[in-house]
């Protein structure tokens, strides 16, 4: 099975359970939920967006 | 920032819901929402307060050794079944730290939402940004707020909206915290983030049905049990007649 996740935090290293997990940036062009109209992955973790304010 | 680009504009996610996949959503109160997110949840009866940089912070429940001056690393214990004749998916005796959280209310037109982690009665959720010295009318108080918001959809597809994500990271799973007053303790952070991405990639909870039976009311079982009883053709038949009365006996 494949996770799809938005990272620019962190590392959720707990998730190995079998699963396959690939990491993506949302700028990412090729980027697609959708493959040939089916989902392209099972399951999706979102990650918040890099923050700008100051730290 | 609108939104979280194109791929994952609220429309792709819930078209990838209804194809029966699921959405762990993580929040964070250093990362403004976007307002695209802001409202897809808002389709789903999910409330995010209106200012963009809120925080929930407890001032009697919060971990004395990383925010003693800020409050914002809430502590909750494992939390109890949502209705006493649920199993409780999410419990457990210890203790889980929630740092930089964003609140969520639930509107209470939507069956499909529960919330998974309440706040404590004593929290509450503000701007930090605002110069007043006390709060008025904040967005949600006390138990109100929902940190963890699940959300199943009538195909069963889940989507849970995780209101801290630093709860998620490796540093929190090992932490060591301590409250007003208790005693230092490790966090049940590991175990409650498998419970919550367990239920939500559909590893627990999920009903199957094992076998249905349905055959005409007016006939009746005249074979002895040890008998096949579909092989007679009463029991589950292909077709009915309008208007025929159907019983089933069992759905298990």
């Amino acid at each position: 099975m494949q996770i799809l996740s938005q990272t620019i935090l962190t590392d959720d290293c707990h998730i190995g359970r079998g699963y396959r997990i690939s990491f993506e940036s949302p700028k990412n062009e090729q980027l697609s939920l959708f493959k040939h109209g089916e989902r392209a992955f099972d399951h999706i973790i979102i990650l918040p967006p890099k923050s700008k304010g100051i730290p | 920032m609108l939104g979280l680009g194109p791929a994952l504009s609220p429309k792709n996610l819930l078209d990838f819901i209804n194809q029966n996949g699921n959405i762990l959503l993580t929040l964070s109160a250093d990362s403004p929402t976007p307002s695209a997110i802001a409202s897809l949840l808002l389709e789903l009866d999910i409330h995010l307060p209106p200012d963009r940089t809120t925080l929930v912070v407890d001032h009697f429940n919060y971990d004395i050794l990383s925010a003693a001056e800020k409050h914002d690393v809430l502590l909750l214990p494992q939390p109890s079944a949502v209705r006493p004749d649920v199993k409780n998916f999410f419990g457990g005796d210890g203790v889980i730290a929630f740092p930089r959280a964003v609140a969520q209310e639930l509107g209470n037109s939507s069956p499909h939402l529960a919330p998974i982690l309440r706040a404590q009665g004593t929290a509450y959720s503000y701007n930090p940004k605002d110069d007043i010295e006390s709060v008025e009318d904040p967005f949600g108080v006390g138990s109100q707020i929902s940190l963890v918001t699940s959300m199943q959809a009538r195909n069963s597809a889940r989507f849970t909206v995780f209101g801290a994500v630093e709860a998620l990271e490796n540093k929190w799973f090992d932490a060591k915290v301590k409250g007003l007053q208790s005693k230092q303790s490790q966090t049940a952070n590991r175990e409650f983030a498998r419970q919550v991405t367990g239920w939500t990639f559909m590893e627990t909870g999920v009903l199957k049905v094992g076998r249905v039976e349905h055959h005409l009311s007016s006939v009746e079982a005249t074979t002895r049990s040890n008998e096949n009883v579909t092989q007679l053709g009463y029991l589950n038949p292909s077709i009915y007649r309008i208007k025929n009365d159907v019983v089933s006996p069992s759905a298990s």
